[in-house]
């Protein structure tokens, strides 16, 4: 991979290639340099992830969004998509949609190759002004309140996780419900909605991200052909926000639906003593997750669940918020015969007494060995490169930079047993946790 | 120069080692199974796919639970020389992968792994499915989790009205309790014995078709075969697999007074994949419900606006009882208008037939065959489903070749002779209003829609 923040590198890049081709050629090797993404800052800041052959190109503008009342975001998501990308054109040759994150929106749009110049004319109407009729856009909000229905309404888990982000992130704008509330979904204001639009969806605050059979020098001319807005200077790229993590205090929540089977979400979020690189913490923290997941010593599966009745199904999970915030989330089924404050407390003392004891080494040795998988096998042209397209994808919907593979594949060379005893014993101490108790507390005599 | 001629060479020389495509075959192990080798050169993993048919789903005096039990105490609760716990983390090493599911037809039972690990995973997967020990404690603990799990499935509406519609069109038939799961006390009267049963009758010697796939010779495959039905005993008995079902059309609503979103869905039969035009089937369903650009987002969100999303696809009661379906959440007060919406927008759809580019329809879905094909689990889920049908193996080789043949006219016969016109419909609503659906059936109960005739 190469990256470049200009045009001169490019065509650097493009005469070492052919140098390098040269040599190859010369000393009998026979290779093709293709890079997984390239980006630019001109005239739209982009990745371009090329993955040769596919035959399909998808093009995403992703934008940064700021703190705004729960939901709006997402009203004005489905407002600017139905304004500008909603009928594509060519029939069944195009699909678009839309999404939106915890801290940035974005608009897809795919289509064949050779389409690219009017696919991203078509896309690119998402700086429009929103022109919709009032009555159309205010129905929208029915719209919303069918897909709140569907996500959340009928799933108890969703409404727990809801609940718990707005604790756990307190004073952040993660914390923020994505789709709001029915009665906020409801007040929504057209007019707020234009305004939260105008302010964000401009050249300024936007990646374009090509993934599929294009190159960066295809792209650029699509560029530039197009017409952007103006830049204006009330409109700044709205960046990463910082976290910060509220107070260590904890919180129990309970959602006694009578027909649902009793499980326990427990969700703790801990600062770390000292930043470590994102990737590679993304990275560490999927094997911590992998260690606990399993039955062997050192793992959560054996003493809660085979060696131990005390939950019948277990399901981990552990991420980076952040540079400096980690986050751990169980969800647990207890056994019949297991009370909701029985599981937690064999859970919470099980996790104390492995941090306690440091994970072995026998166990750590062989987890690593299956670890494999986290990244793609980079002998492989064509796993490395869809994988790299979906790394760069979701790195700037976070609104952070994709490494390069150089880069990358240095990280597994990191991973080591005392980083990851570390990050358990910060896991297993204070940190701002959550807990949902879901069902009743209906123990079988 | 002469550096450059070699390097030139030896890029034609790779060229014409490019990897063989797959290849398929009946065969025999030496111990007398027959299975279908799929041959795909250039992989290093290998899958093994079992269909055991059962006829349990179909019989009087059985507790349809059993199978669902079964497959996942296999899985979980540990085998001869293998306590619960150990296989798991040993096919985690492995990097193999073991799974068995009971559908109303046949326990499919799959194992994926690396060639060089194949002795010692089929080593594990004959212990599992030959001596699992079905150890009480762990059987009650799964009967009562899955228990559990289909008594929160069913306080949502919309499985309650697809509850209501197996009411209808099978009444009381032992297959329609064996899908809904929903029969007082099934779970609580299940003893382990059914489970020992059901799988000394069903995990037999004689499966309906084995298929192996992956870089593996005749011999490795028949070795492996035999190794994987080792002491399995003989087949116990005939299957007898007979249901009538009436998909007689009529429109029920199923009032639940506290029900938050209103659901509406509409059923009807199709031919079995035996009778083929499966990718005519795939192209219509695609177009008319598949995704935001399809007939029924168009008529139900973006015309009507009622609903957040409307979809079409294929399901099936059986392999032989396929059903087409047209459902969604549509906002309650819209219920009766959706009604009409979906039924005028496919009416339209089966007289004009596929709207847009038809290559454009079926680049996405080749594209996703293509990538199937080159797979060992994914191209042989497609050969065991071509054998379960009665078709030649090697049809699953040319899925790609057959959907690119499907013409705009072969879908227009498909639509003519095999699709149920608008009034052919089961209809099924699910609302808090019961005066949504003028002229329904109005039913309190999933029960009661058996006698909405």
């Amino acid at each position: 991979m190469t990256a470049s923040t200009g045009h001169s590198p490019v065509r650097r890049r493009v005469v070492l290639a052919v140098c390098c081709c040269l040599a190859a050629a010369i000393l009998g090797i026979a290779f093709i340099v293709v890079p997984n993404f390239r980006t630019g800052e001109a005239p739209l800041r982009h990745v371009v992830a090329t993955v040769p052959d596919s035959g399909q190109v998808s093009l995403h503008l992703i934008l940064g969004m700021p703190p705004a009342d729960a939901g709006l975001a997402h009203y004005v998501e489905h407002l600017a998509w139905l304004n500008s990308v909603a009928n594509p054109g060519k029939g069944n040759a195009r699909h678009s949609n839309a999404w939106t994150g915890e801290i940035s929106v974005g608009y897809w749009l795919d289509g064949e190759p050779q389409d690219l110049d009017e696919m991203l004319e078509t896309l690119s109407n998402i700086f429009a002004p929103i022109d919709l009729p009032r009555k159309f856009a205010e129905e929208e909000r029915n719209i919303i309140q069918r897909e709140y229905e569907r996500s959340i309404a009928g799933n108890i888990d969703a409404r727990a996780d809801e609940a718990m982000n707005e604790f756990l992130y307190r004073n952040n704008q993660i914390a923020t419900s994505l789709i709001g509330t029915p009665n906020a979904i409801m007040a929504f204001e057209y007019d707020d909605a234009r305004a939260l639009h105008a302010a964000t969806h401009r050249p300024g605050n936007t990646t374009l991200v090509a993934i599929g059979d294009v190159t960066e020098r295809q792209v650029l001319r699509a560029l530039r052909k197009l017409k952007l807005p103006e830049p204006r200077d009330d409109v700044a790229k709205i960046g990463l926000p910082q976290f910060e993590l509220a107070a260590p205090t904890e919180t129990v929540l309970h959602f006694p639906s009578p027909d649902a089977t009793r499980r326990m979400i427990w969700r703790r979020v801990i600062e770390l003593e000292t930043p470590v690189q994102f990737d590679l913490l993304e990275a560490q923290t999927a094997l911590l997750r992998d260690i606990l997941d399993t039955s062997l010593p050192g793992g959560l599966a054996g003493p809660l669940r085979f060696d131990a009745f005390v939950a019948r199904n277990l399901d981990i999970g552990v991420w980076p918020i952040d540079e400096n915030n980690v986050e751990m989330r169980l969800t647990a089924i207890p056994d019949s015969d297991v009370t909701f404050s029985e599981l937690r407390s064999e859970f919470e003392d099980t996790l104390n007494e492995i941090a306690v004891k440091g994970l072995p080494h026998t166990t750590f040795s062989r987890i690593l060995d299956r670890f494999d998988g986290f990244w793609p096998d980079w002998d492989d042209k064509d796993e490395t490169a869809n994988w790299m397209a979906d790394y760069a994808f979701d790195r700037i919907s976070l609104l952070r930079e994709p490494l390069p593979k150089s880069e990358l594949k240095l990280l597994a060379g990191e991973l080591s047993l005392e980083t990851t005893n570390d990050l358990l014993r910060r896991l297993s101490g204070e940190g701002r946790t959550a807990v949902a108790l879901i069902g009743l507390e209906d123990l079988v005599e | 120069m002469i550096r450059f001629i070699i390097a030139l060479f030896a890029v034609l020389a790779l060229s014409a080692c490019k990897e063989d495509g797959p290849t398929v075959s009946n065969e025999a192990s030496p111990g007398g199974l027959e299975y279908t080798l799929v041959h795909m050169s250039g992989h290093q993993d290998v899958t093994i796919r079992v269909a055991w048919p059962t006829d349990w789903t179909y019989r009087e005096g059985v507790n349809e639970t059993a199978p669902i039990v079964g497959t996942q105490l296999i899985l979980a609760g540990g085998a001869e020389g293998y306590p619960a716990g150990v296989a798991g983390e040993r096919f985690a090493d492995l990097n193999s992968e073991g799974h068995l599911v009971s559908t109303t037809d046949h326990a499919m039972g799959v194992l994926i792994f690396e060639k060089i690990h194949m002795d010692e995973t089929i080593e594990i997967a004959n212990a599992h499915i030959r001596a699992p020990v079905f150890d009480e404690v762990w059987f009650n603990r799964i009967r009562d989790g899955i228990s559990r799990n289909m008594a929160e499935a069913r306080s949502h509406p919309a499985h309650r009205g697809y509850d209501a519609v197996r009411w209808a069109v099978l009444g009381n038939h032992p297959l329609r309790r064996s899908l809904s799961l929903d029969e007082p006390r099934a779970f609580e009267n299940l003893v382990r014995d059914d489970v020992v049963h059901w799988h000394a009758e069903t995990i037999t010697r004689s499966p309906d078709s084995i298929v192996i796939a992956g870089e593996v010779s005749a011999e490795q495959a028949g070795a492996a075969i035999d190794a994987l039905f080792e002491d399995l005993p003989g087949k116990s008995r005939e299957i007898n697999r007979h249901v009538v079902p009436d998909f007689a059309p009529r429109r029920i609503l199923l009032h639940i007074p506290d029900s938050e979103t209103a659901n509406l869905a509409f059923i009807a039969p199709l031919p079995p994949t035996r009778l083929g035009h499966e990718e005519e089937d795939i192209l219509v369903v695609s177009a008319l419900g598949g995704d935001e650009e399809s007939v029924l987002f168009e008529a139900v969100r973006t015309g009507l606006r009622a609903s957040y999303s409307f979809s079409a696809g294929i399901d099936s009661f059986s392999r032989e009882h396929r059903l087409l379906f047209m459902a969604g959440a549509v906002e309650t007060s819209k219920l009766t208008a959706a009604e009409k919406t979906v039924s005028e927008a496919y009416t339209a759809f089966l007289e004009e037939g596929l709207p847009g580019d038809l290559d454009a329809l079926k680049a996405p879905i080749l594209s996703i065959i293509e990538e199937n094909q080159s797979f060992v689990d994914t191209l042989s889920a497609a050969v065991i489903q071509s054998n379960l049908d009665g078709h030649d193996p090697r049809e699953a080789l040319e899925l790609d070749e057959r959907m690119g043949s499907v013409t705009s006219e072969t879908v227009r016969e498909r639509l003519d002779a095999s699709y149920p016109s608008a009034d052919d419909f089961i209809v099924i609503a699910v609302s808090s209003d019961a005066d949504a659906l003028p002229g329904a059936c109005v039913i309190s109960h999933p029960i009661d829609a058996a006698d909405c005739l």
